[in-house]
């Protein structure tokens, strides 16, 4: 966290009011103040209104702007967390031909809705950070890829990337610089596994969204079998601040391992469920507390899921845990995408595990055996446990199975799906052996519906 | 599955020229087919085995690698669905705020099961995995498909709004898909001394301050989506004034 840095200030700066997006929050502010439902272009001039990208495109080398990405310490939001600059560096710079953005909007993941927002409130702010990325690894076309449930973001991403053609912005000169930049918005049609980059590329490229396995690596043969940088939105989005405001800026904020500032988003049992920016570093408490508005009256914390349901779960007394990459790694679970699930005790965790597994199932694309099996005989112990007919033995064989599923696929959604199974097992036991202990396989208990609905 | 005659479907113009339009922004044809298919899916509801040789015919692809392709993502359905789409989602937020109630009440009301088309004609109701919408559940999309495509969020529902709003679409009321207010809640930390609220609507959450000026409410949210309430939305306005109280 910040040296000294209060970072719940005013409540209008940090409170989510907003979808701020620019992560310069007075910038996003601004951004937002002026966004009545359609984008708009931030006049020349004024802050953000692409002056980081015509500073960039005019007056520094591609190889400047990939040092200052990874001096600032910029990490991927999407999930991974690989640093940004270091991705870009990948990219073969001797390699003739095209080379390729791909930007990451298949927002999916149980728990998230980051993305959307940066994209209706601000989404010049992600044109303008496609530009200086594309610059930086020498690209000179971006897609940006959007899961095609989120109509309002799509209208509003074409309507700005319109503007910008207009404006002179993005085209063969953009900006009057002879750089040939180019954006176009790539509509998905309702796949979690694309939000995988392989599997991205696959349905991209128009294909079933299948991925692939890895080395070669996207950046050396990715969407066409062309060097192909794969970032998220709010990668993306978050570029231009470094720009705008200044590396310094940027590594003053969050921790030392992970600077800057994240978009996470709350949901689950909290008065107010919502999207807010912090510092990396705010301990989980706080966020829940004090931007959240805390539990319902009368509840207690049973359980935290700090970065979207692919994370393993936490139990309650992990609560005070720094919000950054390196502490959750050390309490036993990640940051993921940041979307922080709040469980309190009115909830059982093998009903969210059996909706996790049943989601995990109908999502995964069926290339992997241990995925594609896996998931399922998940959901059929989850659902045999709640119908009544859970036998003390399933409780291990769970356990059996998300080792048996972990790390052995092309893709992470294997590892998704078990980890948080996993966690549940090893970490909530208690909520099974419940289960199991009042089985009775009787006809028609009491949660046949509940387990035959799909 | 039927034999399919492939000379038999057309695409209507605008499915064409956004086919034609998009091609050159691709080294291939081929990165068309998901986008043009979602138009398809937009424009007649879903993607028959006709539409997609119609779209093979127009991309120059093979039928086959066409089909398979729909049959993969999960918003192209191969069969028809009612006049409107209601994807309710059923992931854990949702689900644990009560999406299974929405379409229980759905089902017991309109008759037909999930997937079916029921009502009349008039709704198909899924279970859809999760919208990332998880701050406003339970979340629903109301898609209605057609050459005038329309999509709705409709969050934070009860069922008691759930069946006003189903009653309103089933009488073509024209604002049945209007946002209107679920609660306001006072904000147990407020940053200043104004008075701050969080306004909870079938569209979204606002963080909000409100003040009283001519004898009735101004809401002023950082999203600047409450501007004008007044004359966009007389009936939510009406909602919040007396939600406020005098």
């Amino acid at each position: 966290m910040a040296k000294g840095k209060p970072y719940l200030q005013n409540g209008i700066r940090h409170e989510c009011i907003t979808p701020v997006t620019t992560l310069d929050l007075e910038l996003g502010i601004r951004a937002l103040a002026d966004y009545q439902g359609k984008a708009r272009y931030v006049p020349e001039g004024q802050p953000g209104g692409y002056r980081a990208a015509e500073r960039v495109l005019k007056s520094m080398q591609p190889a400047e702007v990939i040092d200052a990405v990874k001096a600032a310490g910029l990490r991927g939001k999407g999930g991974a967390a690989f640093p940004a600059g270091l991705k870009w560096s990948f990219v073969p710079k001797d390699s003739p031909g095209p080379k390729y953005l791909v930007i990451n909007a298949d927002e999916g993941e149980p728990g998230t809705f980051k993305d959307r927002f940066i994209m209706e409130a601000a989404p010049h702010r992600l044109i303008e950070g496609a530009m200086i990325a594309c610059y930086a690894f020498g690209g000179h076309d971006a897609y940006c890829y959007i899961r095609g449930e989120f109509y309002d973001s799509i209208r509003l991403l074409e309507d700005a990337v319109r503007e910008a053609y207009t404006a002179g912005i993005l085209g063969e000169r953009p900006l009057g610089v002879d750089y040939p930049l180019h954006f176009q918005v790539h509509t998905g049609a309702g796949a979690y596994i694309c939000g995988e980059e392989t599997a991205l590329l696959s349905s991209l490229m128009g294909e079933r969204g299948h991925p692939r396995m890895k080395p070669p690596f996207p950046a050396v043969e990715g969407l066409w079998r062309r060097p192909t940088v794969i970032n998220n939105v709010e990668t993306v989005a978050t570029v231009p601040a470094i720009f705008d405001a200044g590396v310094e800026w940027f590594k003053a904020r969050g921790t030392e391992k992970s600077p800057g500032i994240k978009a996470v988003s709350v949901s689950g049992c909290v008065r107010n469920p919502g999207w807010w920016e912090i510092e990396y570093g705010v301990p989980m408490s706080v966020i829940i507390n004090e931007l959240a508005g805390g539990l319902m009256p009368g509840r207690r914390l049973k359980a935290i899921i700090p970065g979207g349901s692919s994370c393993p779960v936490l139990r309650a007394d992990k609560a005070d845990t720094p919000y950054d990459y390196e502490s959750l790694a050390a309490a036993g679970s990640m940051l993921g995408s940041a979307a922080m699930i709040v469980l309190d005790d009115s909830v059982d965790m093998v009903r969210v595990m059996r909706n996790f597994c049943h989601f995990y199932t109908h999502e995964s694309c069926g290339k992997c055996t241990p995925c594609r099996e896996g998931t399922r005989w998940m959901l059929q112990i989850h659902e045999r446990i709640l119908c009544g007919g859970g036998r003390s033995e399933d409780i291990d064989l769970l356990h059996d199975i998300t080792l048996g599923m972990d790390a052995k696929c092309f893709c992470p959604l294997g590892d998704a799906a078990a980890w948080p199974v996993k966690s549940a097992v090893e970490r909530f036991r208690e909520d099974y052996e419940r289960w199991v202990e009042k089985s009775v396989v009787v006809a028609g208990g009491g949660e046949s519906a509940m387990a035959e609905a799909s | 599955m039927a034999l399919v005659d492939v000379r038999a479907a057309k695409l209507p113009d605008s499915i064409r020229q956004f086919i034609s339009a998009n091609i050159p922004r691709y080294p291939t044809p081929r990165a068309v087919l998901v986008p043009a298919l979602m138009e398809c899916q937009k424009y007649y509801g879903c993607v028959t085995p006709e539409v997609s040789a119609a779209v093979a015919a127009e991309t120059g692809l093979p039928y086959a690698e066409v089909q398979s392709v729909v049959s993969f993502y999960a918003m192209l359905y191969e069969r028809p669905l009612g006049k409107y789409f209601i994807g309710v989602c059923c992931t854990w937020n949702c689900e644990h705020a009560g999406a299974r109630e929405l379409m229980a009440h759905f089902e017991k009301k309109y008759g037909g099961r999930r997937g079916e088309v029921a009502g009349e004609g008039m709704f198909t109701i899924e279970y859809v995995e999760c919208l990332c919408d998880c701050h406003n559940a339970p979340s629903v999309q109301v898609l209605k498909p057609g050459p005038e495509f329309s999509a709705a969020w409709c969050n934070n529902l009860t069922v008691e709004l759930f069946d006003a709003m189903l009653g309103d679409l089933a009488a073509g009321t024209e604002d049945a898909l209007r946002e209107r207010l679920v609660r306001v809640e006072e904000k147990l930390n407020p940053p200043d001394e104004r008075r701050w609220v969080w306004i909870v609507t079938t569209n979204n959450q606002y963080a909000a301050w409100a003040e009283r000026k001519d004898g009735e409410w101004l809401v002023h949210d950082g999203q600047g989506k409450l501007v004008g309430v007044k004359e966009r939305n007389p009936k939510l306005h009406a909602e919040l004034q007396r939600a406020l109280g005098s």
